[in-house]
């Protein structure tokens, strides 16, 4: 099959000057440094936590409640669980979650959006009013919907935000595809007999892929989020699995006395958070896209 | 020669910058006389649309700027243009991006009535003769259906319609000298040609004068009465088109003449080897010095503008050699 | 096309919507958890029992048919009892609508009137101290989760220096007694009753502020961006050039075209504003429609959930149609599409 010299070869050139580029936006590199520290910590959460036997069903009550302090960096919760363990452990079920949802969503997503973008028409037009009527639906009230018809569990919650979380991509991909899509090297492509699925994944596809990662990227953020508003509401991973939404909805009951039990996990969350977008802005502006 | 409607002396224009002082512009003098049409033409880069900035008071912030402007023969005083961000009366600049020059969100009318509203004469008058008089300027730039115009918004319309926008813009002013950067260069070349006639049109028809900024000689052949050569910030050369034409004095309007594609089928021109000189380095001589083939000791010094004839000035040592030049060349 | 059938497009747009959430609810309430009229008498039920409530509540009819019904029963205003109040659901859910609006209301207010002029001011000093403090307060908002922004405004504010209630609408002692609108800062300003607007207000600030926060941020860094594009345009330059005043160039020829971008995110962001109410209502005891659901997920009151989901969705569909509204209106473009020439 005949090549097409496609524009991402500009983009290929100098990995290094890119990096520099890259290692020129503070934030950016702040951001990659908390997901890479984060990320790390949790792999590492069974060697690296202080009290890694005290995932499970465990309580100690005599050591309940204690403010943090050398043995305990974050104190201890109501049952005498050190906090420290339990937000390593946590961020466990962060990524989890963001994981699923994202593995499941953005390619079915991308796929959608390929499909409406390249062949137009009827398939377009369904495929579209389908996004936009999900799109239209109030993503917590869907999860409410789903997780209470079900039964709540961290397993339910990852499946109701996979099933809106497609939308997104199908919209973004839909849209660059139709732009993408009129340039002169697929029409070459098409005249030179090249294959559908060669277009749409060799030709069009990497064009747009910088784009998708970064939508990821700052997405992954805002699923962490969302996650963890089910999981304060109760409607995420059950107990005693250690998860932060959970941890500061229990320690906002014993506010302000033992207040290390619903500060930490908040500020865990947060940071994880703030990782991501961080990261997900300086790549947006790395590879100059727009992204909402 | 008319009375002088606009005239500029000794503009010098310095950017400060992390590697010290450019200085783009090196006293730059033009005159305009009333209705008559007066082009300035040098490659991009060379200042001729910084000139323009000067007058139109649109100098950028970091900018400093010194000479001096005389209006009918009133002297401007510095805080009125160069980056006064206020506009000369009189005096009206044609935009020339017709695809972004107009605001995407307003309707044409509604542009039209902004600009109205800051001039003294338009400001006070009644909404229906305000439209009457939108609706006249929309037709001076031969634009019909002119109540349907108002009523778009920009992206409704061709180039060429928005083109004519800008224009119209510029006339509800009821300017004495319309300034025009590369009028039309931003559409099509039959477009243009219909532009280019159009403000041409004007100009005899209202009584304007026309300052004519453009990097095409042809254009600047056909449609002025007079030309500024600039070239690196100066102005090197300045002549009645048809004589500038016909014998030019300056060795880079020379080579500028031979640079036109010809018509007659013997193949483009030859070009200028090189580039404009940077603007950082600080030059005692003359500035093309590294392009001229006349290039001699002489030229390490910066020649005057002299006047060879009453009408003309040109800036160089050689300039008698090169027209002896050229006439051999024409011989030949 | 005309505003007119651009309007009219939108509204098809958002009846389909309606459709697509009421039909979505449907199975999701009928289909899913199995058998309605068992959950609803419970295991001790006899079979018999059963069959007698199937019939009566149609569960025996084809589901097209039982959609049907159900539709007609939503247009009625029948959401169904709820199995813990043993009320009209709509009747539980409307006496505790007002709070949430009230809510929902005064972060959007926030939003608009400290979002975007301080995205705006931003803009106006860019790169300068202003900018990075605001830079600093934007991405704060945008990455701190808004229950735990409750918290950390209560342990400030509440606690720490003791300024602002932490929990209510109104404190216990201020009489109040739900007209005309339910929401007391509207009420206590529309009947000039001073004690309660006040109590009222200084119990909403916290909350509105917690629920504001993240989509403040949002809304304010895009207002930013765009001006700055704005700034940057010809057109700005030559209207400028022309003599038009500081003033109007920044309050009508270069806010009107920044306002598109955080228009678009203002649709966006009430979905957000709306799930995370629910979350800053349980944080700060507020007595919105969050308790109720809480509650009601809780019991499996499944006809409590179904109709909190649904009045969610229908007040997000019609905010979406005005945004769009709104958005026809800023955005020439939108409403009467692309047909240039050149």
């Amino acid at each position: 099959m005949t090549a097409v010299p496609t524009p991402r070869g500009a983009r290929r050139t100098g990995e290094h000057p890119g990096w520099y580029r890259f290692r020129k936006n503070r934030p950016a590199l702040i951001g990659l440094g908390l997901v890479l520290l984060i990320g790390l910590a949790t792999l590492l959460a069974p060697w690296i936590a202080p009290y890694p036997h005290q995932i499970g069903p465990f309580v100690n009550f005599s050591a309940a409640n204690q403010p943090p302090s050398w043995a305990h960096l974050m104190g201890t919760d109501t049952a005498g669980r050190d906090v420290l363990t339990r937000v390593l452990f946590g961020y466990r079920t962060s990524f989890l979650l963001m994981l699923v949802v994202l593995g499941i969503g953005v390619p079915l997503g991308v796929l959608l959006g390929l499909a409406a973008g390249y062949f137009g028409g009827w398939t377009e037009a369904i495929l579209m009013r389908l996004t936009d009527v999900f799109l239209a639906l109030p993503p917590l009230a869907v999860v409410l919907a789903v997780t209470s018809a079900l039964a709540p569990s961290l397993g339910t919650a990852m499946l109701a935000l996979a099933a809106l979380w497609w939308t997104w991509y199908a919209r973004l991909v839909h849209g660059l595809v139709r732009s993408i899509k009129k340039e002169d090297f697929i029409l070459a492509a098409r005249r030179s007999g090249a294959s559908t699925g060669h277009i749409l994944f060799r030709e069009i596809l990497p064009n747009i892929i910088s784009t998708i990662a970064v939508k990821i990227t700052l997405d992954a953020g805002f699923v962490i989020l969302l996650g963890a508003g089910l999981s304060f509401l109760g409607l995420g991973a059950r107990p005693p699995t250690p998860d932060l939404g959970t941890m500061v909805a229990d320690g906002a009951n014993y506010l302000p006395e033992m207040w290390w039990e619903a500060i930490f996990p908040g500020f865990a969350i947060l940071v994880l958070i703030l990782g991501f977008n961080l990261l997900g802005d300086g790549l947006r502006d790395y590879f100059d896209v727009e992204v909402l | 020669m008319a009375e002088a409607l606009l005239e500029l002396e000794g503009l010098r224009v310095e950017f400060r910058g992390p590697r010290g002082i450019s200085r783009v512009l090196d006293g730059v003098s033009l005159r305009v006389a009333a209705g008559e049409r007066v082009a300035v033409v040098g490659e991009t880069g060379c200042g001729k649309s910084l000139t323009v900035l000067a007058i139109l008071g649109l100098l950028p912030q970091g900018a400093r700027f010194r000479g001096r402007l005389r209006l009918l023969g009133r002297e401007v005083p510095a805080a009125e243009w160069g980056r006064s961000k206020r506009p000369l009366p009189g005096v009206a600049m044609v935009f020339q991006q017709p695809m972004s020059s107009l605001n995407p969100v307003f309707t044409v009318g509604d542009q039209l009535r902004a600009v109205a509203r800051t001039l003294p004469h338009l400001r006070a008058l009644p909404a229906p003769r305000l439209r009457a008089r939108l609706l006249e300027v929309l037709s001076a730039v031969q634009l019909a259906d002119g109540d349907r115009i108002l009523r778009s918004y920009p992206f409704q319309l061709s180039g060429g319609m928005r083109q004519r926008i800008l224009i119209a813009l510029a006339l509800l002013k009821e300017p004495k000298l319309l300034i025009a950067d590369e009028p039309g260069t931003a559409l099509d070349v039959t477009l243009q040609a219909e532009i280019l006639g159009l403000l041409d049109h004007l100009v005899r028809t209202q009584q304007l004068a026309l300052l004519h900024i453009t990097h095409n000689l042809g254009v600047a052949r056909a449609t002025t009465d007079r030309v500024y050569v600039m070239y690196a910030g100066s102005v090197v050369e300045e002549a009645a088109a048809e004589q500038l034409f016909s014998s030019p004095l300056h060795p880079y309007t020379a080579g500028l003449m031979r640079s036109v594609p010809r018509l007659d089928g013997s193949g483009f021109g030859e070009g200028i080897d090189g580039t404009l000189p940077s603007y950082l380095e600080v030059d005692l001589g003359c500035r093309f010095r590294q392009r001229c083939t006349f290039r001699d000791s002489r030229c390490e010094e910066k020649p005057e503008l002299s006047s060879p004839s009453p009408e003309r000035r040109v800036a160089c040592h050689h300039w008698e050699l090169v027209r002896a030049a050229a006439a051999l060349e024409e011989r030949v | 096309m005309t505003y007119l059938s651009y309007i009219a497009n939108k509204l098809g747009l958002a009846l389909l919507t309606l459709f697509g959430l009421s039909l979505i609810i449907f199975l999701i309430s009928h289909v899913i958890p199995g058998d309605p009229a068992r959950l609803e008498l419970g295991p001790l039920a006899t079979q018999a029992q059963v069959l007698n409530l199937r019939r009566e509540l149609g569960l025996n009819l084809p589901l097209p048919v039982q959609y049907g019904n159900y539709l007609w029963g939503l247009l009625h205003g029948n959401f169904g009892i709820s199995l813990v109040t043993q009320h009209n659901v709509w009747h539980d859910i409307a006496t505790r609508l007002p709070a949430t609006l009230e809510l929902v209301l005064a972060a959007t207010l926030l939003i608009l009137v400290i979002g975007v002029p301080l995205g705006a001011l931003a803009a106006r000093y860019q790169n300068s101290w202003i900018d990075g403090l605001f830079r600093l307060l934007s991405i704060g908002g945008v990455v701190t989760p808004s229950f735990f922004a409750g918290i950390l405004l209560q342990i400030v504010f509440g606690y720490f220096l003791n300024v602002l209630p932490v929990s209510g609408e109104v404190a216990l002692g201020v009489p109040y007694s739900g007209h005309p609108t339910g929401m007391p800062v509207l009420d206590g300003l529309l009947r000039g009753n001073w004690p309660l607007f006040l109590n009222a207000l200084r119990h909403l600030i916290l909350p509105a502020v917690s629920l504001a926060l993240a989509d403040l941020g949002q809304v304010a860094r895009i207002t930013r961006a765009s001006m700055i594009d704005v700034s940057r345009k010809e057109y700005v330059r030559a209207q400028r050039s022309y003599g038009l005043s500081d003033a109007s160039m920044t309050f009508k020829y270069m806010l009107k075209p920044s306002f598109i971008p955080s228009l678009t995110l203002l649709g966006l962001a009430f979905a957000s504003l709306l799930g995370n109410a629910f979350l800053v209502e349980l944080v700060f005891s507020w007595p919105g429609i969050a308790s109720y659901a809480a509650k009601a997920i809780l019991q499996k009151d499944i006809n409590a959930v179904m109709g909190v989901v649904l009045v969610f969705g229908v007040f997000f569909v019609v905010t979406n149609f005005l945004v769009d509204i709104l958005a026809g209106y800023v955005n020439p473009r939108l409403r009467l599409g692309t047909q240039a020439e050149g």
